[in-house]
């Protein structure tokens, strides 16, 4: 792939989460939990470090860490790169806090002031790094700390040929807005400085909108992998992820509903999943739920599909139509995922909500389609109506595997408008209309200018329904353009409207992936 | 205290030691406030003074400095680089600490700050509301309290974003175009009505765009009326019954769905559920989840025979020892559970749970519970007594009373030998209910097994089973009485006591007993003199009583062996009986 303005500055993550639960040995260990492999890995590391200033590279001292360092990176990463940063004195095993206890504190000290002392940000370990972990503990030893450290060692390390262990730069801190910052007597004194434009306070959010993103997915995985087997489900992290979603959603709902346009065909499930949450917690927001009750929403719809890993992937990953035995198996999956809450979690601590997402995200409205099929009439509460409209609305416009083509929002909506009163609650539905926009963000339209845009953030006037904010992604000739936003209000002195949508387009049809450009980062 | 040892360093700069000496104040009282929550609870009157203390405090900075953020590290917290507080030497007892494991980095004060928002501080650190559990830490508890005046900055919130997202490669979509003229061209032409082919996609969304266009959003108006439903729709959720609304979906898949294995997963969760509910002591859910199983195969044409046996082996699971136990921790739940269910449940035990239901009944506290605990070994105990009656042993009074009476109930005359062993237990209301249980249970006939009872420590026990031998009912030789006697000497006993014994000893013993009496007149000495004339004068009386040859001839050799009173006594018991025998020839 060419990279050009219009591209994305997404980089694959080497976050090892991703890898848990595919073929990976950490899937068949049911009860180690990330954080404990995390934790091992970086005792192993300090144990390394000291032994070979003690003794050197190549003393047997060595070979216990280097063998464990070998073991967990392939558990953790399998056949990815795995990776520990250090930020403000936390350690990060890919996107995920090591939460530290008492007894974990001096080794992560340790390690800590041993990257720190070279400069790094971070270690990167590859799953063949095993066999040069010596020689790579040598070099790091020997460079004596100072400014120019960090660049020693790498220099070392490209002489002596070692590719499967790097070192990083540390990471600037992302600055952020503080709630109530601003007092009286001057501006924040805290750790994190205010903004100082907007445009560089939405840079930021938007920011902090993919990390929690790519932090949920992440979460969503590592419960996945563990609802597979059996064991304690625990969604602490998942919880985390899903309330730093809703503090930006607060301060802006665009932001996180342009993440939603992100579809991946071969991780559906996991972006399927965020966006449901996302989307859910966009509606929910409208229709009254307070902030808790929004991050319980989204953790519900978060993990919705969770009986889902009970579902063979055979069935999951069918290319082509399902037959009636496929649908028989898949029509389980919201029973399935009560069981499996109640099987991880017992009676008292299953989440009602996650648990009610389940059962009846595909029960529909008037309680007499969908699945399961119950003996008895069950209304659906009002949450589980908030994500079946949240989960139809992704579904359909996604690409998956067994219907490649996805259809673009405003058929979308269409659509589910046609399902008022029967599949879904039509008072929601016409909130979640205002809430994406009666031309949804992520729609791409012909302006008449002859430029080509998509839309990003929806109306936010009743009247002025048709003049969303757009980002323009190609001129009229058709160059592409690095992406800049304009509100279609916009008008002249005269006060004439600078731009005007004259088309929605298809993106379906010409295969373009509006992800590209609603999610990315933009000037 | 840790804020303490912070002040032995003197803040730099003079424009800000104030402020740093006031925040040390702060996390001083923090500290003070946090630790006694944690020891003693939130409503303890020590706590109460420090939170007092802590509240004034802080009041008085943020008057003064309308904004108090500070840096959380591993061991310290620190305002503009002074530190202000400092944890103590083990990290586990160091507020920092508590915040920086769980990933809080910055946390802030701003003006306003109420009593509530530290109590839910206080709360947040210790989640001495609710427990603790896995999806929790400060930073989500904290989060939850929604706190405006109390905010921090997380470690997620500082990780720079990688931008990690992932877009598709190699799915449905293609990878950007070089041009998108070809797009815009065809897109104007089809715009302008040309020749461009509509996709039923773009051509809904004209008439989308047109609708919009006409500024009358119709039909995308929420309504009052709607509003108002889906208000009322939240509130419901607010309060609606959240586990048994679970119970009620586990409910509904054994009695909907199709697929046979999924019925026998959904049968393999009930163990854990009947368990948490017996550790809760809620015993009417408990017995919910019973009938739902039980039914579930009338309502679920799915179900086959397997999950019938299925279903049928996990209520009778009920009665394996370790759930029975949970149900005993459950009765013993602090505050006690309603009772409502209990008997029912009980009710449903099998014989197999007999025994551990002993030791329940062993542990449990309340006289109601125990009282239930009763009926339902009465029930079992009579299928299979072993249990209950290995259990008399135990050396808990309370306990073993209840046993008996149990056993009592059972009407069972064999338990009679069970209830004479605990003639040795170390409680005397045990050993009182066994004398009465045993007259229950054996009204006449051998007495031997009160026998031992009429030596017994307590005078109660030893009156009543001396009482109930003297009343003419009971037969006990006097093989019975020996072992007893030359343990038990009599100079020891009251006057009243060795009649009571003698007396019981004459009605039960009979002729058995004569050489005894007969050894006790030919007693002499002076030591306890007195003491063997007692004696002496007791057994003339017994031989007297007892109108036998033996009783005749003990006393005729009494006259001739015994102490000067003895012979007078023994003489005079003579005298008695011929007078009387003559006056019957008479």
């Amino acid at each position: 792939m060419s990279r050009g303005l219009a591209d994305p500055v997404f980089v694959h993550d080497q976050s090892l989460t991703r890898k848990v639960g595919r073929d990976s040995e950490a899937g068949d260990i049911v009860d180690q939990q990330l954080h404990l492999l995390g934790t091992q890995l970086v005792t192993h590391l300090n144990v390394l470090l000291k032994n070979a200033r003690s003794h050197g590279g190549s003393n047997t001292a060595l070979d216990r860490p280097v063998e464990s360092i070998g073991t967990l990176v392939h558990t953790l990463g399998v056949d990815q790169p795995v990776s520990l940063r250090v930020q403000e004195g936390f350690v990060y095993l890919g996107d995920r806090h090591l939460r530290m206890t008492t007894h974990d504190a001096p080794i992560f000290a340790s390690f800590v002031d041993a990257l720190r002392s070279v400069g790094a940000g971070g270690l990167v370990l590859r799953p063949d790094a095993a066999a040069d972990l010596r020689r790579f503990a040598d070099i790091f030893v020997s460079i004596l700390p100072g400014d120019e450290a960090l660049e020693r060692i790498r220099k070392r390390l490209a002489e002596a040929k070692i590719e499967t262990v790097t070192l990083e730069a540390p990471r600037s801190v992302l600055k952020q807005d503080m709630p109530g910052e601003a007092t009286a007597r001057g501006p924040s004194r805290g750790l994190l400085t205010p903004v100082q434009t907007a445009a560089a306070a939405l840079a930021k959010l938007q920011g902090r909108a993919r990390g929690a993103y790519a932090r949920a997915g992440t979460a969503l995985n590592e419960v996945n992998a563990r609802a597979a087997g059996r064991g304690t489900i625990s969604f602490r992290q998942a919880k985390r992820a899903i309330q730093n979603i809703v503090d930006i959603l607060l301060k802006d709902p665009s932001t996180v509903l342009g993440l939603t346009t992100l579809r991946s065909h071969d991780v559906y499930t996991q972006n399927h999943s965020v966006n449901v949450a996302v989307l859910s917690m966009a509606l929910g927001n409208r229709v009254g739920y307070t902030k808790a009750e929004l991050a319980d929403v989204g953790l519900a719809a978060l993990f919705h599909d969770l009986g889902k890993c009970a579902v063979p992937l055979a069935v999951l990953n069918k290319p082509g139509e399902f037959d009636a035995q496929d649908w028989e198996i898949m029509r389980t999956h919201p029973s399935e995922g009560v069981l499996k809450l109640f099987d991880s979690r017992g009676l008292t601590r299953v989440p009602a909500r996650m648990a009610a997402a389940s059962f009846e995200h595909h029960l529909n409205y008037d309680n007499q389609s969908g699945y399961p099929v119950l003996s008895r009439d069950w209304p659906q509460t009002l949450s589980s109506r908030v994500i079946t409209i949240a989960d139809c609305y992704d579904a359909m416009t996604s690409a998956r595997v067994y219907r490649r083509e996805p259809l673009p929002p405003p058929a979308v909506l269409r659509f589910m408008l046609g399902k008022a009163g029967t599949s879904f609650d039509p008072a929601l539905l016409k909130h979640f209309v205002t809430c994406v926009g009666i031309i949804p963000i992520g729609t791409l339209v012909l302006l008449d200018t002859g430029e080509l845009a998509v839309v990003v953030r929806p109306a936010t006037e009743r009247l002025l329904a048709d003049r969303p904010v757009v980002r323009i992604i190609a001129d009229a000739s058709g160059t592409p353009l690095a992406p800049i936003d304009r509100d279609l209000r916009d008008t002249d002195a005269d006060g004439v409207y600078a731009r005007t949508i004259v088309r929605l387009v298809d993106n379906t049809e010409y295969r373009i992936d509006m992800a590209r450009y609603v999610a990315a980062p933009v000037r | 205290m840790g804020a303490e040892q912070a002040q032995d360093s003197p803040p730099q700069g003079g424009d800000d030691a104030a402020e740093v000496i006031s925040a040390r104040s702060v996390f001083r009282d923090l500290d003070k406030t946090w630790r006694a929550t944690r020891t003693y609870g939130l409503k303890n009157t020590v706590t109460t003074r420090f939170f007092e203390q802590l509240e004034g405090q802080t009041g008085r900075h943020l008057g003064e400095w309308p904004v108090l953020a500070v840096v959380v590290d591993a061991a310290e917290l620190r305002l503009r680089g002074e530190i202000v507080y400092r944890g103590e030497d083990s990290l586990g007892e160091s507020l920092a600490f508590r915040l920086y494991g769980d990933g809080v980095r910055e946390l802030r004060f701003e003006a306003g700050v109420s009593s509530a928002d530290l109590h839910a501080l206080l709360d947040a650190l210790w989640a001495t509301d609710n427990a603790p559990d896995v999806d929790d830490d400060v930073v989500t508890r904290l989060w939850s309290k929604d706190l405006t005046t109390i905010s921090f900055v997380s470690a997620e919130d500082i990780l720079q974003s990688p931008s990690s997202l992932e877009l598709q490669e190699g799915g449905f979509f293609a990878p950007p175009p070089a041009s998108f003229a070809a797009v815009i061209e065809r897109e104007l032409r089809a715009a302008h009505g040309g020749p461009g082919q509509q996709t039923a996609a773009a051509g809904s969304a004209a008439e989308q765009l047109q609708q919009a266009r006409g500024g009358g959003v119709v039909g995308f108006e929420v309504t009052e009326t709607e509003r108002s439903a889906i208000a009322r729709a939240l509130a419901l959720e607010r309060t609606i019954d959240e586990r048994g609304r679970v119970l009620s979906m586990l409910s509904a898949i054994l009695t909907s769905e199709r697929s046979p294995d999924l019925l026998v997963r959904a049968i393999a969760v009930v163990p854990a559920i009947l368990d948490e509910l017996l550790l809760a002591g809620d015993w009417r859910a408990l017995l919910d989840v019973v009938a739902m199983l039980e039914t579930a195969h009338m309502s679920n044409p799915a179900m086959g025979l397997t999950h019938a046996l299925l279903a049928v082996r996990v209520i009778d699971s009920l009665s394996v020892p370790h759930r029975v136990t949970l149900l005993g921790a459950g009765l013993n739940a602090d505050p006690p559970r309603p009772i409502a269910g209990l008997p029912q449940l009980l009710a449903r035990l099998s014989p197999q749970a007999t025994g551990a239901l002993c030791g329940v009944l062993a542990d449990t506290l309340l006289p109601e519970h125990r009282a239930h605990l009763r009926d339902a070994l009465t029930r079992l105990g009579a299928v299979d007594a072993e249990p209950v009656l290995k259990a008399l042993g135990h050396p808990r009074g309370e306990y073993v009373r209840d046993l008996i009476a149990v056993v009592v109930s059972w009407k069972q005359p064999q338990a009679v030998d069970v209830l004479a062993m605990l003639a040795g237990h170390v409680d005397r209301g045990v050993r009182a209910d066994a004398v009465k249980g045993i007259a229950a249970l054996r009204g006449e006939g051998d007495g031997s097994p009160l026998v031992a009872f009429a030596f017994d420590g307590d005078a109660e026990v030893r009156a009543e089973a001396a009482s109930l031998l003297a009343a003419g009912r009971y037969l006990a030789p006097f093989d019975h009485w020996r072992p007893h006697l030359e343990k038990q000497p009599l100079d020891k006993l009251s006057r009243n006591d060795k009649r009571a014994l003698f007396r019981a000893l004459l009605a039960s013993a009979g002729d058995s007993a004569v050489p005894y009496w007969q050894a006790l007149l030919g007693e002499r000495g002076w030591k306890h003199r007195k003491a063997k004339e007692e004696n002496a004068l007791l057994a003339v009386k017994a031989l007297e009583a007892l109108h036998t040859a033996a009783a005749h001839a003990a006393l005729e050799a009494g006259v001739k062996a015994g102490s000067g009173p003895t012979r007078k006594a023994c003489a005079a018991a003579l005298s008695g009986r011929r007078k009387a025998a003559a006056q019957r020839q008479g």
